[in-house]
């Protein structure tokens, strides 16, 4: 049987009114709120669009002229928008980082919503896109076969963030499985390793594992050996966000009954088949919210490079506000900066949104 | 058998870090070899080290990266920038790491002798002063007693205001910022009453804020500062061509030869030109250098006073004088010793 709406009688003003008068202003508490968000709407928003727009300066303005007026200096974002996006990257060559990225952006889209894609129930056709489209991202960045090639410590901006945080997350992934099962393990040794490392690494500061990677390493090795500036960090972070989501995926093996073990058990399944076949895909399912928060927040978290004086979102937004000619402007960097963290972290929440709502209503 | 494989990767791994250690070669061959020459600079110093718009280094210390790097490999662009944060960058050049440091490192006693470096320079000559609201009404350094001072945080300049002070039973209260950009948005919002640079940095600071006119800068220095860039003082040889890589800037300056002039006065009868620019003589091969290292630097970025004034000067945005970093002759301190 079909539920119909009930058709009200009032044409939509009226309607809109019922809707704001019950829903803005229902209560003293609610209407006491709602005044005070208008008040602060009122007071915010005109200033806010005076600096962002009608004030703002555009490019044949000067630093000075910038400094003086009182608006936004779009000027020196157009400047420099190129440094902060690519960092160091050659000039001329940016426009492979920027092909890389569209590359793994259509990837990402394609596993995230593959029926859009008709790669539903294609899983080798979507690892086997990965598999090319990683090597034709790592091509375009390092270059060689036809293209320039561009050292690795010239790598900035924006791709140096996605590929710690991507790169990061992914080997941590793999790394947490085997913490997070070494913790549950029946054997005492392989509990312990697991059980010191994971307390290790998560009594420790990203900070300073970043700090050891980079200042004490050199110190350690010896003289001669050269390990690059990114790799060391990318390490130090696999090792970091590793531990934190071992934790949660302890959390996800826990979560599944000893039924579904014994149940395994009793099919003759070794300990690696019960892990892979029935214990882990249902773990995994479980926890994929709080990996997702973890990776929002590794995302983030990769700005710490900048205290290495790495060139990433962040420290090529430092990088472009120290130079003399454009001396005392910042707000214009940070605001560009922010806004790109803002869209990929909302768009990953909506994402982690959408898989819980999916979960949910599959168990239901 | 897996214990066996566990035992030869270790000795494997033993051996081979002391193979490699025990390979240590000279600083200039490692530059050679390698075609690069490794140089820490600050990871974004106003004229010091800057990326402009293109992602390419520029600044005073960038420049001298690129004159060494053009006297020991021929070209300015054959330099890797190790960009690092100050704390990092003196134990990044004892570790090897790179092979020399040039961020505005201020030439003290105790870095010398007991860190263990070698000073090139200084290349630049410079101390600190205050800037302060006109509205405080101070005019000497006396008239600062009780004053909020942002101070960078990492430096040691709040220990060196606090030996000023002292003893002159003055008071002052530190206001620690982050990063330069900050200390001055928090001096223009009021936060503190003073703040402290080297006084070039301060006019040319002064003049982009909103109103220029409202701040003073005292004449008193209270601390000197001359900097330069730092090598590991275990190699003479490339401590030497560190310091005369500098040298040369200077005598060119002092002889004349600019980057336009160069291949002409290749062409100089003078002796001390030809001597200089290696068309005679072979003072350069001696050092493990070419004969014409001179006339590589000063063809990949020109003589110290070009240097001076595509970063500091006129043709900089900073227009700052050359005050005391003028040459000898001028009534500066710049000089080179002889060239022979």
């Amino acid at each position: 049987m079909t539920i119909l709406a009930p058709v009200s009688p009032l044409g939509w003003p009226a309607r809109a009114g019922r809707w704001v008068w019950r829903n803005l202003f229902g209560g003293v508490a609610n209407t006491a709120v709602t005044l005070l968000i208008l008040w602060l709407l009122v007071e915010s928003v005109p200033g806010m669009v005076r600096w962002l727009v009608v004030d703002a300066l555009w490019a044949p303005a000067t630093a000075e002229q910038c400094l003086q007026g009182a608006g936004a200096c779009w000027a020196f974002l157009q400047a420099k928008y190129r440094l902060i996006l690519f960092g160091p990257y050659p000039y001329e060559e940016q426009w492979r980082p920027a092909l890389a990225m569209l590359l793994f952006f259509a990837m990402v889209a394609a596993t995230c919503f593959p029926h859009a894609f008709r790669l539903a129930a294609r899983p080798r056709r979507l690892l086997g896109g990965w598999f090319a489209t990683v090597a034709l991202i790592a091509w375009l960045l390092r270059g060689g076969a036809s293209l320039e090639p561009v050292e690795v410590r010239l790598w900035g901006g924006l791709p140096l963030t996605l590929i710690l945080s991507v790169v990061g997350a992914f080997c941590a992934f793999w790394l947490a499985i085997l913490l997070a099962l070494g913790r549950r393990s029946a054997m005492p040794v392989v509990r312990w390793l697991s059980v010191a490392y994971i307390e290790l690494i998560r009594g420790v500061p990203l900070i300073g594992l970043l700090f050891m990677a980079i200042v004490l390493f050199p110190l350690i090795v010896p003289p001669g050996v050269d390990v690059d500036k990114l790799a060391r960090a990318q390490i130090a972070f696999i090792l970091f966000f590793a531990a934190y989501m071992a934790e949660a995926i302890r959390g996800g093996l826990q979560a599944i009954p000893a039924g579904q073990y014994e149940a395994a058990a009793a099919l003759g399944l070794g300990y690696w088949r019960t892990m892979r076949l029935v214990v882990l895909p249902q773990a995994l399912r479980v926890v994929i919210p709080a990996l997702v928060n973890i990776f929002i927040g590794a995302f983030k978290d990769t700005s710490l490079v900048l205290i290495i004086a790495m060139f990433d979102l962040l420290g090529s937004a430092n990088a472009a506000k120290s130079d003399s000619t454009w001396w005392g402007l910042y707000v214009e960097a940070y605001l560009f900066v922010a806004s790109i963290y803002l869209v990929f972290c909302a768009l990953m929440s909506a994402y982690s949104q959408r898989l819980e709502r999916r979960l949910g209503a599959g168990r239901g | 058998m897996l214990k066996k494989f566990c035992m030869t990767a270790v000795v494997a791994l033993l051996a081979g870090g002391f193979a490699l250690s025990a390979q240590a070669a000279s600083t200039l061959e490692t530059v050679k070899q390698r075609g690069k020459l490794k140089c820490v600079v600050a990871e974004g110093s106003v004229a010091i080290a800057q990326l402009n718009d293109k992602g390419r280094w520029e600044g005073f210390d960038v420049d001298y990266c690129r004159a060494l790097a053009a006297a020991i490999l021929g070209s300015g662009e054959a330099v890797e920038f190790v960009p690092m944060g100050f704390a990092q960058s003196m134990p990044a050049v004892r570790a090897g790491e790179a092979e020399v440091a040039a961020r505005a490192i201020t030439w003290t006693m105790s870095r010398d002798t007991e860190l263990g470096f070698d000073f090139v320079g200084p290349t630049l000559y410079s101390g600190y002063g205050f800037m302060v609201h006109k509205r405080a009404g101070v005019t000497d350094l006396k008239g600062l007693n009780g004053a909020a001072i942002c101070v960078l945080a990492g430096t040691v300049i709040d220990s060196q205001i606090a030996d000023y002070f002292r003893p002159r039973g003055m008071t002052f209260t530190p206001v620690v910022v982050d990063n330069v950009t900050n200390m001055y948005a928090q001096y223009e919002a009021g936060r503190c009453d003073v703040v402290t640079s080297e006084p070039p940095f301060l006019a040319a600071r002064r003049s982009r804020l909103r109103a220029p006119g409202d701040h003073i800068i005292l004449s008193e220095l209270f601390y000197k500062s001359h900097m330069g860039p730092v090598v590991r003082d275990n190699d003479p040889q490339f401590s030497g061509i560190a310091r005369w890589a500098h040298y040369a800037l200077v005598t060119a300056e002092e002889m004349g030869i600019t980057q336009a002039n160069v291949d002409e006065m290749m062409k100089s009868k003078d002796p001390a030109v030809r001597r200089f620019l290696g068309v005679e003589g072979n003072l350069g091969s001696k050092m493990g250098l070419t004969d014409d290292f001179p006339a590589k630097i000063i063809k990949a970025v020109g003589n110290y006073g070009e240097v001076w004034e595509r970063n500091f000067g006129m043709a900089s945005p900073l227009k700052l004088p050359r005050g005391i970093n003028a040459l000898e002759r001028d009534g500066g301190l710049q000089w080179a010793p002889n060239w022979r």
